[in-house]
């Protein structure tokens, strides 16, 4: 099943019609927004638009579908197979993780016991995300890295939404195609895309991907069993993952990780990880944007302290 | 004479044999609401313990169940697969009336059947047991109402059949 379909199946079959004309060409397809009692927001080609009643993509918020109630229900009940309890590990994680490696931001309210998220319930937002596979995009960085021999460990920082991801999936790939033994902890099912145990996107013969795994717990598994060449994780900041992170590279594992930062300045005010960078962990760092569209790569600073 | 006597017994078999019949429609009643409670019970066990997705664990029910339910299950299963955007509750309301569409069953049972449908799949673990218990509670009161009922309403239609076949012979002779 193509990325498409498998994208608008979340969609009650009122608003896949609809999508389906708006998004005439899917690659350029970047997010949905849907909020009750608000217009269908679409990112189309670094824009945003409406979602029109007759299926068009408008700029006019009058002409634009309004999301019900009901329909946003529905639309719970899709993406999680038709199964809301049994998302509810999920559910309390605030996302949705959907075959194809497409995502989706829920918000509602949180219902809480003894201190603890229980689940969410009164979904009042989705935001969902599409996978883009870009085979070829980290080719520039890849030549620089393979350069830095022994120590190659590297950083991607972006904010959400600029290709952290995507680009560390092609970094995946071409490694792994490359003859490196890559090791992904996939906590959120986003980088492989993993569905029902297969990986719904490209990362290569030489990969081996430990799915919905906490990153540090994943880190050290992969570590301890599969002696791969990388470690590739999404996302990393919390205390023990950079404990993990230490612990892997005393092994001689290399590293590529993700992180949320809008610059150097705010990417040093991350207490653990700018523990991490002023002991030179990373040989690069890799800042991403959406300046020229998504995956704009602004600067690559090399050697950083 | 002897014409007059055979039809009157055909007469008095016949009656009988509705009667008879009559009371068999609760039994096949009967005999469907256990069906349904089964194949509620195997689809609550496969949600709460295996926690499968609504369409594996219909799918799963099915195969376990024979007879009505366990055709309507993997039917629903199998529409679900489809992803046609199409809700729980419109897909188990189409089948469940195609193939309740039965003489004996009540309305009441049917309905209590499209029920359940309609919030399957769309809340959390909690509110679907609760949602299948009422389905539940709904069955055993019916079986416990028509255990009396069958003992004894089998005999009095048997008797009313038989009596009225007697009295239309009697007419007719």
């Amino acid at each position: 099943m193509e990325a498409k379909d498998l994208f608008l199946r979340a969609f009650p079959a009122p608003l896949r019609g609809l999508l389906q004309t708006a998004a005439e060409d899917f690659g350029l397809l970047q997010e949905v927004r849907l909020r009750v009692g608000q217009p269908v927001f679409l990112t189309y080609d670094n824009r945003e638009w409406y979602l029109g009643k007759t299926g068009g993509r408008e700029l006019e918020a009058a002409s634009s579908v309004i999301m019900t109630p009901n329909l946003l229900r529905e639309m719970l009940s899709f993406l999680t197979n038709y199964s809301v309890y049994a998302a509810e590990e999920e559910l309390r994680q605030g996302f949705l993780s959907l075959p194809g490696g497409h995502r989706a931001g829920i918000c509602g309210k949180l219902v809480m016991e003894g201190g603890q998220a229980k689940t969410m319930r009164e979904i009042n937002s989705i935001n969902l995300r599409v996978a883009h596979a870009h085979p070829g995009c980290a080719s520039k960085v890849l030549s620089r890295l393979s350069l830095l021999k022994k120590s190659g460990n590297l950083l991607i920082v972006s904010p959400p939404g600029c290709g952290k991801t995507t680009l560390l999936r092609d970094l995946i790939r071409q490694l792994s195609v490359g003859g490196f033994t890559v090791g992904v902890v996939d906590e959120r099912s986003e980088i492989a895309a993993c569905y029902q145990g297969v990986p719904g996107l490209d990362l290569g013969p030489r990969t081996d991907v430990l799915d919905g795994t906490p990153k540090a717990l994943g880190m050290r598994m992969l570590l301890r069993g599969m002696a791969p060449d990388y470690i590739a994780v999404d996302e990393i900041g919390a205390a023990e993952e950079i404990q993990e992170l230490f612990t892997a590279l005393h092994c001689g594992c290399h590293l590529i990780a993700t992180c949320h930062a809008r610059n150097r300045e705010e990417l040093y005010l991350k207490p653990e990880l700018s523990k991490c960078l002023k002991q030179r962990c990373f040989q690069g760092i890799v800042y991403l944007s959406r300046s020229k569209g998504a995956g704009t790569i602004e600067e690559v600073e090399w050697n950083a302290t | 004479m002897l014409h007059r006597i055979f039809g009157g017994l055909f007469v008095i078999a016949a009656c009988g044999g509705g009667g008879i019949l009559f009371g068999r429609q609760m039994k096949l009643r009967q005999e469907n609401l256990l069906e349904g409670r089964r194949a509620v019970e195997l689809l609550q066990a496969q949600i709460r313990a295996q926690s499968a997705s609504l369409p594996q664990a219909l799918l799963e029910t099915g195969e376990q169940t024979s007879g009505i339910y366990g055709e309507l299950f993997c039917e629903i299963s199998q529409e679900l697969l489809l992803y046609r955007g199409e809700p729980v509750r419109v897909l188990w309301e189409r089948a469940a009336r195609k193939k309740l569409r039965q003489p004996f069953l009540r309305s009441t049972d049917v309905e209590q059947f499209v029920m359940l449908g309609e919030q399957l799949g769309m809340t959390d673990r909690a509110m679907q047991e609760t949602i299948l218990e009422r389905y539940l509670r709904y069955t055993e009161q019916e079986l416990t109402l028509l255990l009396g009922e069958i003992r004894e309403k089998t005999r009095l239609y048997r008797n009313l059949g038989i009596l009225l076949g007697i009295f239309v012979t009697i007419l007719l002779l």
